[in-house]
């Protein structure tokens, strides 16, 4: 484990093996360029197309850089539609959602962890086991829920069906269950609170694992489709993914310089935080993909 | 209180159980109840069953009525012809709606391209990706610097790449018909077309999840203790046959992983399909979730579509109960 970290995260890169020869290694970064232009290549051709006119952008053939460099398509998109809108629907919703889900797995993740009681094993079983469950399967009865308490078009009701996370809960009590029982213990000792325990032993020895859940939870939030699409159908409660679609269906014929724009404005504040925190996101899939 | 009773307030030894039947005791009942309250007493005075209850009981509650409950009510629903408006109107039919699904037409395509999507993501994505983990592996020194290009579609919203590819697909704007049209191959209508119109929204899927399942086999590729290719480089094996005799079979558990997680996934597809295509044209990329969505939202046929929801489920559950068979299969070697 420590040794995959280390191949995946920038602190330290591990060599493991010499250099073969010089043709092997020119080729091999050769193939892994031409690879990251192909992977990274649409986030590039997405903002500048998003700078281009709505003539230009459909130009055949396809100019790489905008002739005149625009930023009409922005305009549009937050003064004809209601993107600005949009973007704070999905934050404030992202936001609660995060909160919540560190919260509650934090906490669910100590008690599963650290406590012993009748049924814990079995209980943490069946939580992981609810992530086999497709959504598919529950969507039409939450659906049907939140229209009997009313909360269709509400933050409420986009957000507390995913207030609670089974991976959540999974990730931090994994984390937890490495934190020493001998301080806890010590702390109890000295006569502390389970809260005070919690708060001032538990979370400040686990902040990784809260900051690789939170980045998760909010990117999972925030380009969530299929729940928005379902409990939201006012246009005031769209989320960024809803707007997105909604441009699609607006005119005859899609302007794509206007969806290029909806996207950018979409996939930039998470690409941000990758580029500040990329061993985050990664570490997020190691530690779950392999125990 | 007596030994006895002491022993019985801490908790009885395993070695050596209470003898109730031959106590002396003429109120027997009366002690019982007391060394239990008594123990009841102990764990109430206990600071971590209060936090712990306190804890667990609002989860709980989470669970029961936004999974469990959920779950319950699909499986009821699927059984009815559902009214939606006034759900006591609603009449009980039995089995009918999972037998429509043997004669539906737009199932059977919608489960035909569901397995189609399945197989194909992972004939795509898998090979991908296993060779770019085992290149970035050799790349020791410029790893980080590709894998942050190779894990960014990874992170992109799927809503935004679907319309970045729709552009691409843009059967005369598009990125790919002048590609291929400088390489003097026919313009082909993608999106627009039933015979490619699946395959189209495969592609982009493939090229979006490469990142993600690189990671996960460059992380099983660096658990591989050095030593293994150090006895087979001592044993002179080419690159190839250490590759396919040493890291290959080592490997393997990343692999299921890795082939579960994805179809899984790919068995719930619903996103790209429904910005991209929105299962057209025709009927022709029809996928189960999509079709449950129609079914249930637009057409408000919710007995049939929970019963569709049902087959995602258990198909779900096959994946994962194989999965479990061959994991414990792998364990005993």
């Amino acid at each position: 484990m420590e040794r995959v970290e280390a191949g995946l995260t920038p602190t330290r890169s591990a060599s493991r093996r010499p250099a073969i020869s010089t043709v092997a290694d020119v080729a091999l970064h050769l193939t892994l360029l031409v690879v990251s232009i192909v992977t990274f290549g649409p986030f590039v051709w997405m903002i500048l197309g998003s700078l281009k006119t709505s003539g230009e952008i459909v130009q055949i053939p396809p100019t790489f850089l905008p002739h005149s460099p625009n930023l009409d398509s922005f305009g549009t998109i937050f003064t004809q539609l209601a993107f600005a809108r949009y973007f704070i629907n999905s934050l404030i919703t992202c936001t609660c959602a995060t909160a919540s889900v560190l919260l509650t797995s934090s906490l669910t993740g100590y008690v599963l962890a650290k406590y012993r009681f009748f049924g814990r094993d079995q209980l943490f079983l069946v939580i992981l086991g609810t992530l086999m469950i497709p959504f598919s399967v529950v969507m039409l009865p939450l659906f049907l829920l939140m229209k009997d308490v009313s909360w269709i078009n509400t933050y409420q009701g986009l957000i507390v069906p995913g207030a609670v996370s089974s991976f959540g809960i999974f990730l931090m009590r994994q984390f937890i269950d490495s934190v020493p029982t001998e301080l806890i213990e010590a702390a109890r000792i000295d006569g502390a609170g389970e809260a005070w325990i919690y708060a001032r032993v538990v979370v400040p020895l686990s902040t990784s694992a809260f900051a690789t859940l939170a980045i998760f939870i909010f990117m999972w939030n925030w380009d969530s489709f299929l729940w928005p699409l379902i409990v939201v159908n006012s246009p005031e409660m769209r989320t960024l993914t809803l707007g997105l679609v909604s441009l699609s269906t607006l005119e005859r014929g899609m302007n794509y310089a206007v969806s290029m724009a909806g996207s950018t404005i979409t996939v930039l504040p998470i690409v941000l935080v990758y580029a500040a925190a990329q061993r985050h996101f990664i570490r997020g899939i190691t530690v779950t993909g392999m125990k | 209180m007596s030994n006895r009773d002491v022993q019985r307030v801490i908790g009885s030894r395993r070695d050596e159980p209470p003898r109730l039947e031959k106590s002396p005791h003429p109120y027997r009942g009366a002690v019982e109840t007391r060394s239990l309250r008594a123990r009841m007493r102990k764990v109430l005075r206990h600071p971590q069953f209060w936090f712990g209850l306190a804890v667990l009981t609002p989860i709980l509650a989470w669970y029961l009525i936004l999974a469990a409950w959920p779950i319950f009510r699909a499986f009821q629903i699927s059984f009815f012809q559902w009214n939606v408006l006034n759900p006591s109107a609603s009449t009980y039919v039995g089995l009918e709606n999972y037998v429509r699904l043997t004669t539906d037409e737009v199932f059977q395509i919608a489960l035909d391209n569901s397995v189609i999507y399945v197989i194909l993501l992972a004939a795509g994505v898998l090979p991908i990706s296993l060779f770019l983990a085992v290149l970035l592996e050799r790349a020791a020194r410029g790893r980080q610097f590709y894998l942050f290009f190779i894990f960014a579609p990874v992170i992109m919203s799927v809503v935004a790449v679907s319309l970045i590819f729709t552009w691409f697909y843009d059967p005369t704007a598009g990125l790919f018909n002048y590609i291929l049209h400088s390489l003097h191959v026919p313009q082909q209508s993608f999106l627009l077309s039933e015979q490619e119109s699946l395959y189209s929204v495969i592609a982009m899927n493939i090229w979006q999840a490469v990142g993600f399942y690189t990671v996960i086999f460059l992380a099983g590729l660096l658990e591989i203790p050095t030593l293994y290719y150090d006895a087979a480089k001592v044993d002179g094996a080419s690159s190839w046959s250490t590759f396919r005799h040493v890291t290959l079979p080592l490997l393997s558990n990343t692999m299921l992983f890795a082939i579960v997680i994805l179809s899984i996934g790919a068995f719930q597809v619903f996103t790209p399909i429904q910005v991209m295509t929105g299962g057209g044209p025709g009927h022709s990329s029809y996928v189960l979730s999509l079709l449950v969505y129609v079914e249930g939202l637009t057409n408000y046929n919710f007995g049939f579509a929970s019963a569709v929801a049902f087959v995602i489920f258990a198909a779900v559950l096959v994946i994962t109960v194989i999965q479990l068979r061959l994991l414990r299969k792998s364990w005993e070697y």
